[in-house]
């Protein structure tokens, strides 16, 4: 794998940082006043989701990380591993472990497309896509005359995940949902 | 530029043009020279050239040029950019902190369409040892390698090393913690030592030993430097042969001694220098992020 030094570095590339694959969200060369020169880069770990800030020297290198990202749709999970089909017509399947999906479980409905990270063929983590609809599977009963402006109440999802939901929402009525802020959205109409 | 030049015009200091292409490069250990085959170097400021013609004419002088230094590329960075110097005949430090206020003043006046952020107040000054005390509680003269280090997170002094002086880690504290704060004018006075550079040194009552120079920062960001300007032949040699040793240390090439400037610095008068960015202060007058946009 090639390496890159700091003045290559841009958001986007993927770098190897203490055996974990990261994405390089920020680079920003510093100099201070007649002192050394460093870069100040920010990375999101790949595998942990965490973001790091860290200082190089300038001109000191990373290796790159095999690092593909793939739109892949959902099939099914077994238990043990979560199953996913390419969709670029390949129709290839990749099984991802507990720690690859974790961050995502609560958001995967069988068929739903998402983005999986394969880091040296073997997926690390899986990003649902940014909406999703899902089934509202327990609430409290609605209240009759509830408009949009009313109070919020729980509601568990199909997929186990709990968002707050408008008073007006029943069982069985479908949710649109943003998976970044878990916050509820519209009513879907089936 | 326009309203640079007028401020200038009317306080009667006398417009130079100094060659960019210079026998000798710096000798600074962080600043890289960029060569141009066996003809000399860009220089990376006309401080030399400029002192030359101080030292001969004995006149307050002003001058905007390009200045180069290789491999500073970023968002406030570019190798090739616009510097502002200028030399006052008997000013002293703080006079000359009065004439970079009235010069800012000034130009973000004639700057007001543009300007989201005019210079018109006082701006703020602080010691160098004022702004440790305030956001880390010590003295930055007193303290050595180990107790900087120990002040801030690692990561701070991640890209330093054995070869690295305490300077290399005043500076990497300072700007960390420090320098991001300074998001109004301000003057930050009185340098530790060893970060004099071609500055006077100084011991005040407080028994701190510390150089005899300021910088201005804006919006977090350095704008300006100056020094009350080293006027000893012995002590230039000192300092440049300090600077050679410290390259070798870091792998750099050598940069012969300047012999124009240490021909003529003894008849230097007493006078005060200051550096600035043109870019950078436009930068920061009109509010933009970086100066890819000025």
């Amino acid at each position: 794998m090639a390496t890159y030094s700091t003045n290559e570095f841009k958001s986007g590339l993927k770098v190897m940082l203490e055996g974990d694959p990261c994405n390089i969200v920020e680079n920003e060369f510093v100099k201070p006043g007649k002192g050394q020169a460093f870069n100040r880069v920010r990375l999101k770990n790949l595998k942990t989701g965490r973001v790091w800030e860290r200082t190089f020297k300038s001109g000191e290198s990373l290796e790159g990380a095999d690092v593909m990202e793939h739109d892949m749709e959902y099939l099914y999970a077994d238990g043990q591993y979560w199953h996913f089909m390419k969709t670029d017509g390949s129709y290839e399947q990749l099984a991802a472990d507990q720690s690859a999906v974790e961050d995502s479980i609560r958001w995967l409905k069988e068929t739903d497309k998402v983005t999986v990270t394969l880091w040296d063929e073997v997926p690390i983590a899986v990003a649902p896509a940014n909406f999703v609809e899902l089934e509202v599977a327990d609430t409290d009963p609605g209240l009759k005359g509830d408009t949009a402006q009313g109070g919020t109440k729980p509601a568990t999802l199909s997929t186990g995940a709990v968002v707050k939901v408008p008073l007006f929402i029943n069982i069985g009525e479908v949710v649109r949902v943003d998976t970044r802020t878990a916050e509820y959205q519209n009513r879907v109409k089936q | 530029m326009r309203s640079i030049r007028d401020y200038f015009y009317s306080e009667e200091v006398l417009e130079v043009t100094t060659a960019t292409l210079r026998l000798t490069g710096s000798s600074e250990t962080h600043l890289e020279n960029i060569e141009v085959g066996q003809q000399g170097y860009l220089q990376t400021s006309p401080e030399h050239a400029m002192k030359c013609l101080v030292a001969e004419h004995r006149l307050s002088i002003f001058q905007i040029c390009p200045a180069y230094r290789g491999g500073e590329i970023g968002r406030r960075h570019r190798v090739e950019f616009q510097m502002l110097e200028w030399y006052r005949c008997d000013h002293s430090l703080h006079d000359l902190m009065d004439d970079l206020q009235a010069m800012l003043k000034y130009v973000s006046e004639q700057m007001m369409e543009y300007s989201i952020q005019p210079i018109g107040r006082a701006v703020d000054r602080y010691s160098y040892r004022e702004l440790f005390e305030k956001h880390l509680q010590v003295n930055p003269h007193s303290l050595e390698v180990e107790g900087l280090k120990a002040l801030v997170a690692p990561g701070i002094t991640a890209h330093l090393n054995e070869c690295s002086t305490l300077g290399d880690y005043l500076d990497a504290v300072f700007s960390a913690v420090i320098e991001p704060q300074l998001l109004a004018p301000t003057i930050v006075y009185d340098f530790p030592a060893c970060q004099a550079a071609l500055a006077e040194t100084k011991r005040l009552s407080t028994g701190d030993l510390v150089s005899d120079r300021f910088e201005l920062y804006v919006g977090g960001i350095e704008i300006a430097n100056a020094y009350q300007e080293l006027c000893d032949g012995q002590e230039l040699t000192r300092r440049f042969a300090k600077n050679n040793k410290h390259r070798q240390l870091n792998n750099k090439p050598i940069i012969e001694d300047d012999m124009e400037l240490l021909a003529v610095i003894d008849n230097l008068p007493r006078c005060a220098g200051v550096a600035l960015g043109v870019d950078r202060l436009t930068m920061v007058l009109r509010g933009l992020k970086g100066i890819a946009g000025v």
